[in-house]
């Protein structure tokens, strides 16, 4: 299983990074779909995946059965990840509704270049207040 | 040998200064008694220390076993060392606080000096009897913290006093930051953080270099070494009492006291000599010349304490037992001169109402009792005889010309050329103050000098008498079980005399105040250049502050103010770009056999993923998430995970609702022009490192074997503690149960958030500051 695994954290993680470094909130929500769907197979990939789910059957062997706590830690992340969904569309919604368009924004630009002299100059400009 | 009075009174002797501090700092009404209360409190914890000295108590004690685990624990270390330090600081600090109660006179002014001085007292001793390295470097700290707000107490009166105050914190803290990483290698590689039990350890030598690499930056700052050395003539915008104190015997000396006490750990390390002597020698010539070129006398003595503080680091770094033991000496020997010649100077700017040597002069005749404790101290930091000042030096000179190390060179140029300089500029402070016609109003008609100023430097000037003089009960009391304790070991040395006859040192010595005196005849009323001001250390100190501030701005505008891509792109670069280093193994991780199931899968995950990035409608790119989901969801089956399949299923279908009644109320951007087809291939160029970097993790994760299966616990403890079968669910349910009401709280906050955002209406425009606000 392990191939299938890394290939489909590989694509998932192109792509959700891909998506995630536009401005388009939208498009920012989906990449963050699809990080969450890589992330939970690196949780799983930290414990063992054996033949058997985690479920106690008669006969059962230690070697045989997939990691639970993994597991358990990714059904969490799961129903968190669509909670997080949940508000992210709210909040774009609620932008939508004032008139605007859900974006990331960009903030204005910083005041140009600043030698240490102007810093120097702007402390001892405070100093005298 | 410890038992539980020891631990009670060593205890008692380093909190108690602390404790009348925090009284007389918490109460305004206490300043009258500020003097006295504080003065009790250095005696008290003074009298404690020399009990326990004279009792001969060795060993550790244990205040509070906090965390031992953690190396967390308040645990004093105690031997003829560190408690004869104490008692010195001690009876230091019970004399300054006495001078002080006179130089501030009763006022609020003073109550929170000696407050705060009591406070920095307790650090102090906490400093040199700390056995646990991380209580150690707690202490450390706490003594430039309230270094801080004493050299800052007079900033109500001078504007450079806060620049003098923060140049000392910042400095000092810079080399502090590296100390405490190299304490932590040492826990980390040997296991423990006591002090006494690391004493005994032979480390391996990379571990010393290391650790000592590390550790000398916090002494270099802190012991004020070229070229960290100018915080400490920029601290004396402190009043006087407090110079005396920080500056002379107590917080000045943390860095050598530490370097006294790793030497029986790092002391083999090439370091060790490599780099406390080339910066000693800096240190003690540029010191006494500087001293030399001073009109101040209280910065004369600054710079003859960073020149003294130079010698002291060339002679711990000869890197030989004996040389210890002169340093040692030395140490307690300028500790009690020169915290005498401070308070000297303290009471000669009272008396004459100048500390200018261009308006003093004749003072001798007018002050004549201030005159001769003055001369003796004076005597005693030229290294005179019959002072301990001269046994130190002699001392010195000896294990300077016995050591043989390669830099044996430089050591003895900066010894002999910084005496000789301290030979000259004492000369010119003694004569030029106390000898000739006074050369203003204030020096010609001085003010009496009350028994407040005289008492205490008083009592130093004998002190420095009384050990030269008793040179063999200072060696036998003091010195020999101080370098024992230091050492580990009793040194088999002749006992330490005045007169030892005829002999190099005492030659040398000669040559070094008759050459001494001679810099001084020659340098009469001449200038002494500080050297280009771009270079001085405060102007760089500015500059490098400034240019922080002009780092932090470009930082600034180059990740927070750019491109959110770009912001978003450095997180995730940060978090994953290590894994790279990991990308060869994917290779092994793809050669393992596929399974022809998930081929399919992988094949839908494809396909979805890209109908995702490549439709311009919203409603398919959402159902193509959709799909996306469902691969992942037959994956997890693939992984025997059905519990994961079912929450996925059902969250993805709910996610699928959200997305889809969200679309209608949504306006997505039209792709811009700037999206250009360079821009996207460097998004996806990026976004593709980023799957390299996360699948090698995925790798290396599964391929390293766990040490313990956790499986293991719960097949055992699933149907007997809890009762069931499910594994998963009862992980959730059960063993972890408190995890998951934290998760429905999650879950929670967002619903109502969702719902806060939706139905929420905008708030009215808040008057006043709601200006502000973009």
């Amino acid at each position: 299983m392990l191939p299938i695994v890394v290939i489909a954290v590989f694509l998932l993680v192109t792509v959700g990074v891909f998506l995630l470094l536009h401005r388009s909130l939208v498009r920012v929500a989906l990449g963050l779909a699809c990080l969450t769907h890589a992330v939970n197979f690196l949780v799983l990939s930290a414990g063992r995946w054996g033949e058997r789910a985690p479920l106690v059957t008669p006969g059962l062997r230690l070697e045989d059965v997939s990691d639970p706590v993994p597991q358990a830690f990714v059904l969490t992340a799961i129903v968190i990840a669509m909670a997080f969904t949940l508000y992210l569309l709210a909040g774009m919604a609620a932008k939508t509704r004032k008139g605007g368009v859900p974006e990331i924004v960009t903030p204005p630009e910083d005041d140009g270049e600043r030698s240490p002299e102007d810093v120097l100059a702007e402390l001892e400009g405070r100093d005298e207040k | 040998m410890i038992d539980g009075d020891t631990i009670w009174i060593a205890t008692a002797a380093v909190a108690l200064p602390a404790l009348v501090g925090a009284v007389l700092l918490a109460l305004p009404r206490t300043a009258p008694l500020a003097r006295a209360l504080g003065v009790a409190g250095s005696v008290a914890s003074l009298l404690g220390f020399v009990a326990l000295f004279a009792d001969g108590s060795a060993g550790v004690a244990v205040a509070w076993d906090w965390a031992p685990e953690l190396f967390l624990r308040i645990a004093w270390r105690l031997d003829a060392a560190t408690l004869a330090l104490g008692a010195l600081i001690s009876g230091v600090g019970a004399l300054v606080l006495h001078f002080a109660g006179a130089y501030f006179g009763p006022t609020g002014k003073g109550r929170r000096a000696i407050g705060l001085l009591a406070v920095f007292q307790s650090s102090m001793l906490g400093l040199v009897l700390a056995d646990e390295l991380l209580l150690l470097f707690t202490f450390w700290e706490l003594t430039g913290l309230c270094s801080f707000f004493l050299i800052g107490t007079d900033s109500d009166k001078r504007d450079d006093t806060f620049a003098a105050a923060q140049q000392a914190l910042v400095v000092t803290v810079a080399g502090a930051l590296p100390m405490l990483i190299g304490f932590l290698v040492l826990i980390a590689e040997t296991g423990t953080g006591s002090l006494s039990e690391l004493a005994g350890r032979d480390l391996p030598l990379p571990l010393q270099t290391l650790a000592l690499a590390l550790i000398l930056p916090g002494v270099i700052t802190k012991s004020a070494q070229a070229p960290f050395h100018f915080w400490l003539p920029g601290a004396m915008a402190a009043p006087t009492p407090i110079s005396a104190y920080l500056h002379s015997a107590t917080m000045v000396k943390a860095g050598l006291v530490l370097l006294l006490y790793l030497f029986p750990l790092c002391g083999q390390s090439p370091l060790w000599s490599g780099v406390l002597i080339p910066l000693g020698a800096t240190t003690c010539v540029w010191g006494a010349y500087r001293a030399l070129g001073q009109d101040d006398v209280k910065l004369l003595m600054a710079w003859s304490t960073v020149s003294q503080l130079g010698l002291m680091a060339i002679t711990a770094g000869l890197g030989t037992d004996l040389a210890v033991r002169a340093a040692t000496l030395y140490l307690i020997g300028h500790a009690v001169f020169k915290a005498g010649l401070f308070l000297g100077v303290g009471a000669i700017d009272h008396a004459a109402g100048t500390r200018k040597l261009s308006e003093l002069g004749g003072l001798g005749r007018r002050a004549p009792l201030l005159c001769a404790v003055v001369a003796v101290l004076a005597g005693s930091m030229a290294g005179l005889p019959p002072f301990a000042g001269f046994l130190s030096k002699e001392l010195v000179l000896e294990k300077l010309l016995l050591a043989d190390t390669s830099l044996h060179d430089i050591a003895v140029v900066g010894i002999v050329l910084g005496s000789i300089g301290t030979v000259a500029y004492t000369a010119r402070f003694f004569f030029d103050v106390f000898a000739g016609r006074p050369r203003s109003e204030g020096a010609a008609n001085p003010r009496p000098v009350g028994a407040g100023f005289i008492v205490s430097p008083a009592i130093l000037a004998l002190l420095t008498l009384g050990m030269g003089l008793g040179a063999r009960y200072t060696d036998r009391w003091l010195l020999e079980p101080v370098s024992a304790a230091l050492l580990g070991y009793r040194l088999a040395v002749p006992e330490l005399r005045l007169w030892h006859g005829v002999n190099t040192p005492l030659i040398l010595s000669g040559l070094i105040l008759s050459l001494g005196f001679l810099v001084y005849w020659l340098s009469e009323r001449r200038r002494f250049p500080a050297g280009p001001a771009a270079l001085s250390g405060p102007h760089l100190f500015e500059r490098f502050l400034a240019s922080a501030q002009v780092v932090g701005a470009f930082c600034n505008r180059l990740l927070a103010g750019a491109s959110p891509s770009v912001y978003f792109a450095v997180l995730l670069f940060l978090g994953f770009a290590p894994a790279l280093v990991l990308a060869d193994r994917l290779a092994g991780g793809l050669a393992s056999p596929w399974d022809p199931g998930g081929a399919i899968v992988l094949g839908l995950l494809a396909f979805g993923l890209a109908l995702m990035v490549g439709l311009a409608s919203k409603v398919g790119r959402i159902l193509a998430l959709t799909a996306v989901g469902f691969a992942v969801a037959m994956l997890y089956g693939l992984l025997n995970a059905p519990d994961l399949v079912l929450t996925q299923l059902l969250v993805e279908v709910l996610t699928t609702v959200f997305f889809l009644l969200a679309v209608r109320f949504v306006a997505d951007r039209e792709p811009s022009p700037a999206s250009s087809r360079l821009l996207q291939g460097m998004r996806l160029t990026f976004a593709m490192g980023m799957g390299v970097a996360v699948s090698a993790l995925v790798v290396a994760l599964h391929q390293t074997p766990a040490p313990t299966r956790i499986a293991g616990y719960y097949l055992e403890a699933g149907p007997t503690v809890a009762k069931g079968l499910n594994l998963v669910n009862l992980v959730l349910s059960d063993f972890r149960g408190i995890d998951t009401l934290v998760e429905t709280l999650v879950v929670l906050v967002a619903v109502l958030g969702s719902i806060g955002l939706l139905l929420g209406r905008e708030l009215p425009p808040r008057r006043g500051n709601g200006g502000a606000r973009r």
